[in-house]
C-alpha cells in the first residue's frame, strides 16, 4: 500500500516539476482565491462577533474634554442621568482603558502618551430616545467634540450593512476567484494530459489501469491546490495580525476576533487541495473516458 | 493461444479494415503478419490488445473471448501481452530503466521487484550501460531494444511487435529479429507485423500474408508467389 502510494506520489511530483511555470501560476491563483475567501470569511466572522458583543442594548459613549477633574465628570454624569430614557451612566476612566490596551498590546504603548479621553457610558431604554440624549450631551460644555460620541446603535446599523455587503459582494468575489483558480488548475492538468497523450496511450498499452494514470493527475491538482491554500493561510495570518495591531493602535476598536492561526492555515490548505483535486478530476475524466 | 473466428472490422464510413479472418496461432509459435500498408496488420494487433473491438466474429486469447472482457479488466489483459508499438512509444521524460520500471509499477509490481528485474532485462538486451540515458539519446536499434525489454518485463505469454524493424538498417533489423527469435525460443509466442520481405526471409517461420483486410496465404516461410 505504502509502496503504491509512493509510486503515485512520485509520478505527481514529477508532473508538477515538468509543468513548471504553469504549476506556479495555478498555485498563485489558488492562493489569491483562497486569500479572498479566507479574508472575507474572517471579516464576516469578526463582524458577527462584534454584533454579538453589542447585543441589543442602546448605548452612547461620550468623550469628556481633556483636563476635566472628577467633580466635572460627576457633574456631567448627573446631568446625563436627568435626561429622558437614560437608564444607567458609568464613568470609563482613561487610565483604566489605557492599562487594558497596554496589557494586551505592550509594544504599542511603549513610550506613547495615553490617547484615550475620559468617557461616560450611557445606557438608554429605547432606540427612539438615543438621538435626543446624543443631542443633549453634545451641548454640554465638558463634551469633547474632537473625540466625539460612539453610538453602539449606529455601529450596529453600520455593521449590519457591512455584513450584507460582505455577504453579497463576498459571495460574488469568492465565486469569481474560485472559478478562476479552478479553471487554471483544470487547464494546467488538461494541458499536461494533452501534451502527454502519447505517453498516456503507451501507459494504457503496458497495462496501466485508469486509476494508475488518473491518481498522479489528481494528486498534482491536489498538491497545487494545497500549496495555494498554505500560501493563502499564512498570508491571511500575517495580514490579520498586522491589521489587528493597526486598527487597535489607531481607532481602538477591535475589528475581528483572534487571528486565524494554524486552524485557518490547515482549513485553507484542505480547501485548496479539495478544489485542486476536483478540477484535476474533471479535466482528466474527460480525456480518460474517451480513450480505450 | 490466439484464435480469430470469422473476424470482420469496419471503421465508420463503411471502411472495411478486416474481412472474415479465420486464424489460429498456437502457443510458442513465431508468426509474421506480412502485408503492405493498409492491409490490416496493425488492426489485427489492436484487436488482440482490445484497443478495438471486432464488428463481427470472435477474437480469443488463451480461451477468452476478448469482446466479453469488461472495460475495467482490459489493463489486466494487456499485462499478459507484451506490445512493441510501431512508434516505439517510449516515455520521453523517463530514463531507460524508468521506462521499464513504469511498465512494472503500472502492473502492480513493488519497488523491490523492479530493482531486481529491471537490471536483468537490461543486461539480457545488452542495454545495462544505457540504463541512465533518456530515449532521445539512444540510437534507433537501442530504442527498439528498450521497447522490447519493456514489452517483456512483465513476462507476457504473447509478444506483439508492430513493424519493429520498420525504420532500422538491415544490420540492426537482423539484430532485432535475432532478439525476437531468442524470446520465442524461451517459450513466448511472438506475432510480428511487417511489410519488409527481406526481414521475413531471414527467419523461416510461419508467414500470414494480408491484403486489403483478408488473409491471402498462410505458410511456413515466404510462399513462391511472394517474391515481388
Amino acid at each position: 500500500m505504502l509502496d503504491r502510494l509512493e509510486f503515485v506520489l512520485s509520478e505527481a511530483i514529477e508532473a508538477i516539476r515538468r509543468n513548471g511555470l504553469m504549476a506556479v501560476a495555478a498555485v498563485n491563483t489558488t492562493a489569491i482565491a483562497l486569500l479572498v475567501f479566507g479574508g472575507l470569511g474572517y471579516a464576516y466572522l469578526g463582524i458577527q462577533n462584534r454584533l454579538a458583543d453589542l447585543g441589543t442594548q442602546f448605548t452612547l459613549i461620550v468623550s469628556i474634554r481633556d483636563g476635566t477633574n472628577m467633580n466635572g465628570i460627576h457633574e456631567m454624569a448627573e446631568h446625563a442621568r436627568t435626561l429622558e430614557g437614560v437608564k444607567r451612566v458609568v464613568h470609563l476612566p482613561k487610565e483604566e482603558h489605557w492599562r487594558k490596551v497596554l496589557e494586551k498590546y505592550p509594544d504599542i504603548g511603549r513610550g506613547a502618551k495615553n490617547p484615550f479621553p475620559e468617557q461616560l457610558l450611557i445606557e438608554i431604554t429605547s432606540a427612539d430616545l438615543v438621538d435626543g440624549v446624543r443631542a443633549e450631551m453634545e451641548k454640554h460644555p465638558l463634551y469633547w467634540p474632537e473625540k466625539g460620541i460612539q453610538d453602539a446603535n449606529r455601529e450596529r446599523f453600520l455593521l449590519r450593512r457591512l455584513t450584507s455587503f460582505v455577504h453579497y459582494v463576498g459571495t460574488l468575489l469568492i465565486l469569481v476567484t474560485f472559478m478562476t483558480a479552478g479553471t487554471l488548475i483544470y487547464n494546467t492538468v488538461h494541458l499536461a494530459v494533452m501534451s502527454r497523450r502519447q505517453e498516456i496511450h503507451t501507459m494504457r498499452l503496458v497495462g496501466a489501469s485508469h486509476g494508475t494514470i488518473r491518481w498522479p493527475f489528481l494528486l498534482e491538482g491536489g498538491i497545487e491546490g494545497m500549496l495555494g491554500g498554505l500560501l493563502a493561510g499564512f498570508a491571511l495570518w500575517g495580514l490579520t495580525a498586522w491589521l489587528s495591531r493597526l486598527v487597535t493602535a489607531y481607532s481602538l476598536i477591535k475589528v475581528g476576533g483572534e487571528t486565524p492561526g494554524w486552524t485557518g492555515v490547515v482549513l485553507l490548505a484542505a480547501l485548496g487541495a479539495a478544489l485542486g483535486m476536483l478540477c484535476a478530476g474533471l479535466s482528466v475524466r474527460k480525456y480518460l473516458g474517451a480513450i480505450k | 493461444m490466439v484464435e480469430f473466428q470469422g473476424v470482420s472490422l469496419e471503421y465508420p464510413g463503411n471502411v472495411v479494415a478486416l474481412h472474415e479472418i479465420n486464424l489460429t496461432i498456437r502457443q510458442g509459435e513465431f508468426v509474421f503478419l506480412l502485408g503492405p500498408t493498409g492491409s490490416g496488420k496493425s488492426t489485427l494487433l489492436k484487436l488482440l490488445l482490445r484497443e478495438l473491438k471486432a464488428t463481427s466474429g470472435r477474437v480469443m486469447v488463451q480461451g477468452r473471448d476478448l469482446s466479453m472482457v469488461p472495460e475495467k479488466s482490459v489493463p489486466f489483459l494487456r499485462r499478459q501481452i507484451g506490445f512493441v508499438p510501431q512508434d516505439i512509444g517510449l516515455l520521453p521524460n523517463k530514463k531507460v530503466w524508468e521506462n521499464l520500471a513504469y511498465a512494472m509499477r503500472a502492473a502492480g509490481h513493488t519497488k523491490y521487484e523492479v530493482r531486481k528485474r529491471v537490471p536483468e532485462f537490461l543486461e539480457r538486451l545488452n542495454l545495462l550501460h544505457r540504463a541512465g540515458a533518456f530515449p532521445r539519446a539512444l540510437s534507433g536499434g537501442e530504442q527498439q531494444r528498450v521497447a522490447i525489454a519493456r514489452a517483456l518485463i512483465n513476462n507476457p505469454v504473447l509478444l506483439l511487435a508492430d513493424e519493429p524493424t520498420g525504420h532500422l538498417d538491415p544490420e540492426t533489423s537482423r539484430e532485432i529479429l535475432q532478439i525476437l527469435d531468442d524470446i520465442n525460443t524461451r517459450g513466448t509466442t511472438v506475432v510480428m507485423a511487417t511489410h519488409d520481405m527481406p526481414v521475413v526471409r531471414l527467419l523461416p517461420r510461419r508467414v500470414i500474408r494480408l491484403e486489403r483486410g483478408e488473409v491471402v496465404s498462410d505458410s511456413v516461410g515466404l510462399p513462391e508467389d511472394a517474391n515481388a
